[in-house]
């Protein structure tokens, strides 16, 4: 027997017995590859006479099983009579989907749980968890967990990464070269493949590369590769670590998720080594593969699945683990309807989160609280989940506004789940406001947290999710009720302390009086708030100036998600307006960020209007700049998603006729892809970023991009009374005197 | 977000643009016009609270919105009198 002390790289399946376990060896650096034997249990429910026909069937079929009655427990029912399925891990999905056919209408458990789960839940261990194996004959016999993903801060393992990056966008021309940074930096040509591949295979052979990480990797690279070595009938490009595996290619998707439609280019998957491809990533964890490792070591999932899945994968891999732990059944199909409502109570508990309308305009020395992971904290601290809802124990609370009754003598299995993701973030945030944003972590825990947070983020969201194993909507309505409760509190405790509340948005209050309050006065006031609501609330900080935008249809209509704002340390806030939206070129931007930022260096305590010519004039250079077309034609791209395919665009929009030119230049165009292009003069208007054609200058519409970056500019200066066709005539034709209001304090006239 | 009411925005829109939108277009003059528009955007600008006023029809808590907007008007205008008086 052997004993090896290492990082966990991968697990997966094997084709017919057990899994392959990949482990970084601690002392030698060494990567060893371990066989696994693991036996799984799924379980079956139904009538008996229907049971014991299924228990014949197994008896029959070649698949070496273990049968047993047993009772467990099922989250809403208690304990249930199930037939218990014993069956290796490898044979168990094929065993499953036969089952499936056979007996459709038995109910079914802890059947599609994925195997890298099982081990989570069984051994304790996670990918990049150190542990220590006990190995005999290649075999592993125990395994030990030495570590703790709820640890803020972690030794990672000593991963040997290799980066390949093509030189451009494949979607818009194959590149002539691409950069490959291993022990050193390698630049290769494409052209020829057969020598491409030769050196590619070359440096992945004497490299042994633990993480691949690409550009474009998913999309093109590996695809070109792989279907070029199908072509010429040679040898496959094989750049998996085990040699007895091919990689896995999943094929393109779009899809629909929360109102938007979304596209995922197809993903290859290695085995014995990692890849990621950079471009083809969740966007949250776009930032970096500090925040991909975290999600990973946190849920249990697989790295190549957590980088390219949503949080809310994430999130229910969490509570699957949770309850394989607690040994609670995880149903394969959700079976909880919504309890019926008559159309009052529908009314009062089909609610979000508290929206209000902001007080618009310009507001000097405000201060934004915001509750510290607030839904997690409310599911946590209020016991919220499925199975406590609508219960009544020895001790019991009711939900604000609805009424529903919380059963609190037990734990819930959400709340269970989130628990210690809710301490650690809060630790985590605690660390964050300590070190000083130099220090070189600052970046790594600033990717851990933004990892945690979509994670919290979901945990509510999910709760009314077709694909959450357990959910049900009540749960989903008592925590928003419980949210408006406590912003309600926090607004009248701010009033009585002479406050006045100026905006309010879900989890966030923003508040001013004409004293700026010290610090010993904001840390009563949150303890105040966190009494009254027993949820703990944060200083945000004190803003310089935050001006809120009305409606762009209503001027005199304020609307909750228009702002911009800077903090007393010069961080600035931005929602709602063109520097964010994803459909605004860089250029404008740029330019409405640069007069942002002229705004933001005015001093503490200073109003703005005597600072408003010299912003005027950062953004008259920017206009100067377009006019005379001395930007770079990238900076004018405007990108769009295509919501349908090509043919069923019924109007002829701008990226329709963008897409149209991308699919007669030979592009495969889906649903949910990204399209870029830029405006031109003349017909058909638009010429598409990734068609062969280059964009000249001249071709580029001026007045147009004027137009978008005078509303831009509006968006900005509006609050300080100066109208579109005013400002657009002062930067165009300097033929009129801007109203600007010099001097004392500002207030717009709609107050 | 609710799953099958409308927003408050889009119930105080409908009551301006189809249930009362011919009623404001058979006012005779443009001050009265002007004046069904501010008191809308009271309501619009209050729909913070006439989302919470979840036993009410989208009318009748618009109009408390608008009544007490115009409470308080009343107030600041007596106030300032009380001042002149002073």
């Amino acid at each position: 027997m052997n004993t090896v002390d290492g990082w966990l790289l991968q697990t997966y399946l094997n084709d017919d017995q057990g899994m392959t376990v990949w482990l970084i060896d601690a002392v030698t650096e060494e990567r060893h590859m371990f066989h696994l034997e693991l036996t799984v249990t799924f379980y079956a429910a139904g009538p008996f006479p229907r049971l014991r026909q299924l228990w014949r069937f197994l008896q029959a079929q070649p698949t070496r099983v273990v049968l047993s009655r047993q009772k467990h427990t099922e989250l809403f029912a208690g304990n249930i009579d199930l037939l218990a399925i014993d069956v290796d891990v490898a044979q168990q999905k094929k065993l499953f989907q036969q089952i499936l056919s056979e007996f459709p209408e038995l109910t079914y458990y802890n059947a599609d749980v994925l195997p890298a789960l099982q081990i989570t839940s069984k051994y304790n261990v996670f990918p990049l968890a150190h542990c220590r194996l006990t190995t005999h004959n290649g075999t592993i016999l125990q395994i030990e967990s030495l570590d703790n993903p709820w640890e803020i801060e972690y030794e990672l393992p000593p991963l040997r990464l290799l980066y390949v990056e093509p030189a451009g966008d494949p979607f818009h021309a194959i590149p002539a070269t691409i950069t490959v940074q291993a022990d050193r930096q390698y630049t290769l040509n494409v052209e020829p493949t057969d020598m491409l591949l030769k050196r590619m295979r070359a440096i992945i052979n004497r490299f042994d590369p633990d993480l691949i990480v690409t550009a474009h990797g998913d999309s093109w690279l590996f695809p070109h590769l792989m279907g070029h070595c199908q072509e010429q009938g040679i040898e496959s490009f094989n750049p998996c670590r085990d040699a007895e595996k091919q990689p896995l290619v999943k094929d393109p998707m779009s899809y629909h998720t929360y109102g938007q439609i979304l596209y995922r280019a197809s993903q290859t998957y290695l085995f014995g080594r990692l890849h990621i491809d950079a471009k083809n990533l969740t966007q949250i964890y776009e930032s970096g593969l500090t925040g991909i490792f975290e999600q990973s070591r946190m849920t249990g999932l697989p790295l190549q699945d957590g980088a390219r899945k949503s949080p809310g994968a994430g999130f229910s891999a969490m509570q699957v683990v949770t309850a394989l732990r607690e040994e609670v059944l995880v149903p394969f199909r959700k079976a909880q309807a919504e309890r019926p409502k008559t159309a009052r109570q529908l009314l009062r508990a089909d609610q979000g989160g508290l929206i209000g309308q902001p007080k618009l305009g310009i507001h000097y020395g405000a201060i934004e609280f915001d509750f510290i992971s607030m839904y997690p904290a409310i599911i946590t601290n209020f016991n919220v989940s499925p199975e406590t809802v609508f219960k009544t124990g020895d001790n019991s609370s009711f939900v604000p506004q609805l009424g529903y009754s919380v059963d609190l003598s037990r734990e819930g299995l959400i709340p269970k789940t989130l628990r210690p993701l809710v301490k650690k973030r809060i630790g985590l945030k605690a660390l964050l406001t300590q070190i000083d944003k130099r220090d070189c972590r600052y970046q790594e825990l600033k990717q851990k947290n933004n990892a945690q947070k979509s994670l919290q983020t979901i945990a509510f969201g999910y709760m009314g999710h077709k694909h959450f194993k357990y959910t049900q909507i009540e749960v989903h309505e008592s925590i928003t009720a419980y949210s408006r409760e406590a912003m309600l509190l926090t607004k009248e405790i701010l009033e009585e302390a002479g406050f006045e509340t100026i905006h309010l948005y879900v989890d966030g209050i923003y508040f001013k009086k004409d004293v700026i309050p010290d610090e010993a006065e904001l840390d009563r006031l949150q303890d105040k708030i966190l009494q009254a609501t027993g949820l703990p609330i944060g200083n945000e900080g004190i803003y310089k100036w935050i001006i809120f935008l009305p409606s762009k249809e209503d001027p005199l209509a304020s609307v909750p998600n228009r702002y911009f704002g800077v903090f007393a340390n010069g961080e600035l806030k931005i929602r709602g307006i063109e520097a964010r939206t994803r459909d605004t070129p860089p250029f404008i931007k740029q330019a409405q960020l640069a007069v942002i930022e002229t705004l933001a260096a005015v001093p503490f305590g200073q109003t703005l209007p005597p600072h408003l010519p010299k912003a005027l004039a950062v953004f008259r250079g920017f206009v100067d700049k377009l006019r005379s077309c001395q930007m770079a034609a990238e900076s004018l791209i405007i990108t769009q998603v295509l919501t349908r395919d090509v043919a069923d665009y019924k109007v002829n929009t701008r990226v329709a006729r963008a897409a149209q030119q991308l699919e007669a230049a030979g592009k495969v165009l889906s649903k949910g892809m990204r399209i870029r292009y830029v405006l031109t003069r003349g017909e058909p208007g638009v010429m598409a970023w990734d068609a062969p054609a280059e964009v000249r200058p001249e071709q580029i519409d001026v007045p147009l991009y004027l137009d978008r970056l005078v509303a831009a500019g509006h968006t900005v200066f509006q609050m300080f009374g100066i109208s579109q066709p005013i400002l657009r005539d002062y930067l165009l034709h300097q033929t009129v005197q801007l109203p600007l209001p010099y001097g004392g304090s500002h207030t717009p006239k709609f107050w | 977000m609710g799953r099958s009411q409308l927003t408050t925005t889009d119930k105080i829109n409908r009551l301006t643009n189809q249930q009362l939108g011919d009623f404001r277009r058979s006012l005779m003059n443009l001050t009265e016009r002007r004046a069904f528009d501010q008191l809308f955007a009271v309501a619009k600008n209050n729909r913070l609270a006439i989302s919470q006023a979840n036993d009410l029809l989208p009318i009748d808590a618009a109009q408390m919105i608008m009544l007490i907007d115009l409470q308080r008007q009343v107030d600041l205008l007596q106030q300032r009198l009380d001042e002149k008086d002073k």
